[in-house]
């Protein structure tokens, strides 16, 4: 069940996402953590961030917008708490990085490529929620390839920059990414989209907007990861919408060599484990033995319904 | 880095478990007993659970209900709530035998011990007074012997439940709705008022309902200087403090500034009054 990020090794293609897991305490109550190909840990900053004021999330078709604000308690103390408790773990650990200007996104890089414990860093140059910042490296492909290039400068550990949906073509950022110097590039972060009370006729988040994620939001990231694993040689892994090992499994066929579990984690804390579980089987029975034999096996052609 | 070294007990659990019993028990009142051992056996009072009906994608979150009763000896919980929006109205139509995913028992308990209180004061909003036959009843368990009083506001007399199971553990009971169709016809900031005027021998107020109602308690609370827990409810995705969606604005100092954001559902449900910036 291994697949390689350059040269991380996960022992199997199931991560789970960054934002949806924590630094791992909560769901290590729950189960064994060794059993997950990694952890991309929360979006850490090199100072703390507060985060938005509430209310954050609400939940919509499917789906849930949230606005959280990147609230974390910064790169010192995810060093000095967070990570030796990850560490624990039989699993590759990923820090998600986050930056208002390229400087902090090196420092945070050059921080962190001291830490053994740490296999890669996540340049998150996607969130929609924050209001300062980061918003060009996600929109500009010229500042995306500049960010990525600095972190890669920063850093022997792998680079994987989070590319933002809210684009016209996601390719270009993907293309970037690996002109930068990525390892990898993981997609996709959140939709940005809204919801309305119709009662009191007021926004259901304070911040207005917030990222949409689960569900409802897969074939649009299918889509995407089918086109940037079209476009670059580096590994793509997979994020939006994926709560089965089905829509696992069609990660996969679209191109990408891992995929990251995120907003299914809080329908299901066990939903990681379950699609571990279910891609093996997948591939057992069709006699195979290795994730990457069906990356980017997807064909076209006519298919039977099955009503 | 092995993950031997990592093995721990774990501390919460989450499973499909069977719904034993379904009540109702007034209007839309509703109480489902749900066989889980490890929570019966773990939840302490003021603690809650997050119940999903399926793998289905809508509703796609779980929901927090708190945990109503215990029945250790069959490993039964039961939560209580009033059927008003989309999920409860789902799982109001379940009855015994139908499955739930339960996830539990999670976020902070009330404080009940000696050194907070010689008096427990329940104070309850309408569905509010669902956690707190717990709380009472694990005193009365534990051989405590302190006073607990509950007074309880309602709608009318229709929607008030469990006050024979509350009377049962020796609570004095006061209940007001805002009809008078059963008690006064008050807000229960009225008999909570008139009781702490009669000067307690060292209370604390444990309160839940709705916002109104808890800041209302919490204003009365800081005036007659007696300590003020409240359990608060939000919207919640993970409900173990990974999403930090639940986020509740808790006081760190005197300026307007002196403010983080906690989780409902880990530094809560249940918080000091005093902390809370409204």
């Amino acid at each position: 069940m291994a697949v390689e990020i350059g040269p991380v090794r996960l022992k199997n293609p199931v991560t789970v996402a960054s934002g949806t897991f924590g630094f791992g305490r909560e769901y290590a109550q729950l189960f064994d953590l060794s059993q997950l190909g990694g952890i991309f840990v929360k979006g850490t900053s090199l100072e703390p961030r507060r985060g938005n004021p509430p209310q954050r999330i609400y939940e919509t078709a499917a789906g849930m917008l949230n606005s959280i604000g990147l609230q974390n308690d910064g790169v010192e103390a995810f060093i000095a708490e967070k990570l030796p408790f990850l560490n624990q773990f039989d699993t590759q650990i990923f820090v998600n990085i986050v930056g208002n200007r390229i400087e902090e996104y090196a420092e945070l890089a050059r921080i962190l490529d001291d830490q053994p414990g740490v296999a890669g860093l996540e340049i998150n140059i996607s969130c929609p929620n924050v209001e300062h910042g980061h918003a060009e490296f996600a929109s500009d492909p010229t500042a995306t390839c500049n960010v990525v290039s600095a972190v890669r400068r920063a850093t022997g550990k792998v680079v994987i920059p989070k590319l933002s949906p809210n684009v016209t073509d996601i390719t270009a950022f993907a293309r970037a990414s690996e002109d930068g110097g990525a390892d990898a590039v993981s997609l996709i972060n959140t939709l940005v989209g809204t919801a309305i009370d119709v009662k009191t006729r007021r926004f259901r988040l304070a911040n207005v907007t917030g990222g949409l994620s689960g569900p409802c939001i897969k074939p649009i990231a299918l889509r995407m990861v089918y086109q940037c694993a079209q476009t670059v040689s580096i590994p793509v892994i997979g994020i939006g919408g994926i709560s089965t090992w089905t829509d696992a499994v069609e990660f996969l066929l679209a191109g990408a060599t891992a995929i990251q579990v995120g907003t299914a984690s809080f329908a299901n804390p066990l939903a990681a484990l379950e699609i571990i579980d279910g891609v093996e089987a997948y591939l057992q029975d069709n006699g195979l033995n290795s994730p990457s034999q069906i990356t980017g096996k997807v064909e076209r052609g006519p298919v039977d319904p099955v009503l | 880095m092995s993950s031997n070294t990592a093995r721990q007990a774990f501390t919460r659990f989450t499973r499909r478990v069977p719904i034993t019993r379904t009540e109702h028990l007034a209007g839309d009142i509703y109480r489902h007993h749900i066989h889980f051992p490890e929570i019966a056996e773990g939840a302490q009072p003021g603690q809650f659970v997050e119940v999903k009906v399926s793998n289905d994608f809508d509703p796609l979150l779980p929901r927090p209900f708190s945990v109503n009763q215990v029945d250790r000896e069959n490993g039964v919980f039961t939560i209580l709530y009033e059927a008003l929006g989309q999920f409860t109205k789902e799982i109001a139509g379940m009855s015994a035998g139908e499955e739930l995913q339960i996830l539990g028992p999670l976020g902070r308990p009330y404080p009940l011990g000696s050194d907070e209180c010689d008096e427990i004061v329940l104070v309850a909003g309408g569905l509010g007074i669902a956690s707190f036959y717990h709380a009472a009843w694990t005193l009365r368990e534990a051989g405590d012997e302190r006073p607990v009083r509950l007074f309880y506001g309602a709608r009318n007399r229709h929607s008030v439940v469990q006050l024979e199971d509350y009377e049962a553990l020796g609570v004095s009971v006061e209940v007001v709705t805002d009809d008078g169709s059963l008690g006064e016809k008050a807000l229960v900031t009225t008999p909570l008022t008139r009781y702490l005027q009669t000067q307690p021998r060292r209370p604390a107020l444990y309160v839940c309902g709705p916002t109104p109602m808890m800041k209302a308690v919490s204003e009365i609370a800081q005036i007659e200087r007696v300590k003020c827990y409240l359990s608060l409810e939000t919207y919640m995705a993970c409900g173990i403090g990974t999403c930090v969606g639940c986020a509740i604005k808790l006081r760190t100092g005197d300026g307007a500034d002196d403010f983080v954001y906690g989780r409902a559902c880990v530094e809560g449900p249940v918080i000091e009054a005093e902390r809370l910036v409204w």
